[in-house]
């Protein structure tokens, strides 16, 4: 079996194309150009992947695993529906969420396609993600390590594309994939993680600022009261904390709302932010066997999770949360798990 | 992966090093020292250089008087020839280049911002010309394509027109493949690479025709009379010598082999192709052309995907020319060409080295048709 396995040098994926090779597939890694670099302020720091450097490295991994290894040119589709997607985003006032875009768009869609081309029948990647047949069919699982799983980022993949994905380093802990890097000699076994959003280095503002800025405006009390001046809305998401330049208030402040029509950002406190039912759109789902569910969610990467039911409806479903409320910002994922199993998920609406 | 079990279709990126070549070099001339060297260590070392210059001298037709410059490569050879003619020159001043050239000439000439930049199509360049021009660039014979122009034809209207005129070509390409008579070329100076004729990457020569104006580039010791400064790669030069002693002796073979090859490749696959109704193009194919190059187009079909299916396969293909980032453009001499974006990366390189056995070339014509 031919497998294409998605390498952007740092040492999750390195490790995946490893394991296939030991596995005897034959893996064929490729690194996706998505971003011009050297045109668009450069993108030098260590911290982000996908660099002429990351390549170099995926390059090298790939010649000490013994497999062959190719450079994608996929600008145009991440241009399209990655970095204009984020910038839009930015400038409605919602949040962005580039990696879930980038995986259904460009990584599980446009790779999986150029893959077949040349016989490739199966995309793997080094997500912290696990996928294992139970009762007759294939289930997404997060990753063995809690830390590090990234189910979230892959909740759109549909169950065509399940059957053709695999996460070679889902059932491993991240300790665990640097030892056998190490034990390998691959070049990637200490490189530094990356955190930030691949084709921004610096602030996700200034890079917003760069393609075309927001005009400046006021920020808001929720009761509609002027309480100072900011220099566009790019500079806030809802549920922010910091860069509130407005003091002397007994509660800290956090951006509530964004008006893109009236360029305000309304303040607020935690209470305002907070939720106990809200609607997702753009819904997916790998099992859609009921209308109505009990389970998980999960509204941030960092979020732990909280008990929830969800009433499919059209173009979208609705969630109640039964014993905690959460906060929440507009544009952002909520995935459903029950236990440990993704069930689907979608974005939030505006409250 | 190991490079010994591949169907080399990619000569024209490089031909490989023929194992005499690294036989003769290995066995015979490792222990050289610097051939600057006035000891017998250095001795020997350059008296391999000189025999090496010969050989080459021998293989292009130069006269005895003129130079024969070892450089790093041809890239190096026509960046010391371009800012030779250019040195000088003012706002004034244009520059006569084709817009088929390889980057090593076209980035160069473009690179000389005070200069008038005239870049047009092969069969016009001659209309550029004027008194003002400094210099007159066109290639024998085109990588990606495998057309062979008419260098002599516009070199001696520029001679008798406009001597004092500097004429350039890049005839990297052309060497092993055409015959070479520098005399009749009427340039003052030609780019030659080694690796495109079986020897060591990093070595070519720039030959500068007797009493040609040079100025040149590197500087720093007395190396090749002055015309190049830094020690010799030694061992590279002499690979080129034995290449270049090969070239001269199996010429005629080579291009029966060639030809014979092109035409029962082409013939094959076209047959093939119709029979499994497979759309293609073999373009170029009644123009003068390279023997061993073979440019086909797959409408419908990403060059790039069927290279790496291809490669998969074990045989090596070019989908436009080897690009060093791996990042895939379209081709500037295909644009050239009249091809559009999409079309330009439908086409695929074929390029044969004299060595490919019949088998070899029966299996990778069966992968190719496999593939599509």
């Amino acid at each position: 079996m031919r497998v294409v396995v998605a390498m952007s040098g740092g040492v999750d994926s390195s490790v995946a194309a490893l394991l296939l090779k030991e596995k005897g597939v034959e893996a064929v890694g490729v690194s996706m150009q998505v971003w011009d670099y050297r045109n668009n302020g450069g993108c030098l720091s260590r911290a982000t992947c996908c660099a002429p450097d990351d390549f170099t490295d995926a390059r090298k991994t790939a010649s000490k695993i013994g497999i062959p290894y190719y450079v994608f040119d996929f600008e145009k589709t991440f241009k399209s529906e990655v970095i204009d997607k984020f910038v839009d985003s930015y400038n409605k006032g919602i949040t962005p969420n580039p990696c879930i875009d980038c995986n259904s768009k460009v990584k599980f869609k446009e790779l999986r396609e150029r893959a077949r081309s040349f016989g490739a029948n199966s995309v793997a990647t080094g997500h912290y993600a696990q996928i294992k047949e139970v009762d007759g069919r294939l289930r997404l699982y997060r990753g063995a390590d809690r830390e590090k799983d990234q189910s979230y980022f892959l909740y759109s993949i549909t169950y065509e594309e399940l059957k053709e994905t695999s996460f070679p380093v889902g059932h491993l802990t991240k300790p665990e994939v640097r030892k056998l890097a190490e034990g390998a000699g691959l070049p990637t076994a200490d490189k530094p993680e990356s955190q930030d959003i691949c084709f921004v280095s610096g602030k996700n503002s200034d890079f917003i600022a760069r393609i075309g800025k927001p005009p400046a405006g006021y920020l808001v009390s929720t009761t509609g009261e002027r309480l100072g001046a900011h220099d566009g809305i790019h500079e806030f998401t809802v549920g922010q904390r910091k860069g509130i330049k407005i003091g002397g208030l007994y509660e800290p402040l956090y951006v509530v709302e964004i008006r893109p029509e009236s360029n305000e950002v309304v303040v607020g406190t935690k209470k305002d932010l907070e939720r106990e039912k809200f609607f997702i759109k753009d819904f997916a789902f790998l099992y859609p066997d009921e209308d109505r569910f009990e389970g998980t969610i999960q509204v941030r990467s960092r979020h732990r999770g909280s008990p929830a039911k969800v009433e499919i409806v059209d173009g979208g479903a609705w969630v109640t949360l039964t014993e905690e409320s959460c906060v929440i910002a507009p544009g952002q994922a909520a995935v459903f798990y029950n236990g440990d199993e993704l069930l689907g998920g979608g974005r939030i609406g505006r409250a | 992966m190991n490079g010994g079990s591949f169907i080399n279709f990619d000569a024209n990126a490089t031909y490989g090093v023929l194992p005499e070549v690294a036989e003769e070099v290995l066995s015979n001339h490792s222990r050289y020292l610097n051939p600057s060297s006035i000891h017998r260590g250095g001795q020997v070392a350059r008296a391999a250089i000189e025999d090496a210059r010969e050989e080459i001298r021998t293989l292009i037709g130069a006269d005895r008087r003129d130079r024969i410059v070892f450089t790093s490569g041809a890239t190096e050879s026509s960046n010391s020839a371009i800012s030779s003619a250019l040195s000088g020159a003012t706002r004034e001043n244009n520059l006569v280049c084709s817009n088929v050239e390889h980057p090593a000439v076209l980035e160069t000439c473009k690179s000389f911002d005070k200069v008038e930049c005239r870049i047009c199509e092969p069969e016009k360049l001659r209309e550029k010309v004027d008194e003002n021009t400094r210099l007159v660039t066109l290639m024998l014979a085109n990588n990606e394509t495998g057309k062979v122009y008419k260098v002599s034809e516009l070199f001696t209207y520029v001679k008798s027109n406009f001597p004092w005129i500097p004429t350039h070509s890049d005839c990297v390409q052309a060497l092993g493949k055409v015959e070479i008579n520098f005399k009749e070329l009427f340039a003052d100076t030609i780019s030659i690479s080694g690796h495109k004729i079986g020897a060591f990457s990093g070595v070519g020569a720039l030959i500068i025709k007797d009493g040609a104006q040079f100025k040149p580039l590197i500087h720093g010791g007395p190396q090749e009379v002055r015309f190049r400064a830094g020690t010799e790669n030694t061992l590279g030069i002499i690979s080129f010598g034995i290449a270049a002693r090969i070239a001269r002796q199996k010429f005629e073979s080579r291009i029966v082999r060639y030809k014979a090859m092109k035409l029962w490749f082409s013939d094959k696959l076209e047959s093939e192709l119709t029979r499994k109704q497979i759309p293609y193009q073999i373009n170029f194919k009644d123009e003068d052309s390279l023997p061993n190059t073979l440019h086909v187009r797959f409408p419908g079909r990403k060059a790039d995907d069927l290279l790496i299916a291809l490669d998969l396969e074990g045989v090596l293909v070019s989908a436009g020319s080897a690009c060093a980032s791996g990042k895939p453009e379209s081709s500037h001499v295909l644009l050239a060409h009249g091809f559009s974006e999409d079309e330009a990366k439908e086409c695929l390189r074929i390029s044969f080295n004299a060595e490919t056995r019949f088998e070899e070339l029966a299996s990778g014509l069966e992968a190719l048709v496999r593939c599509l």
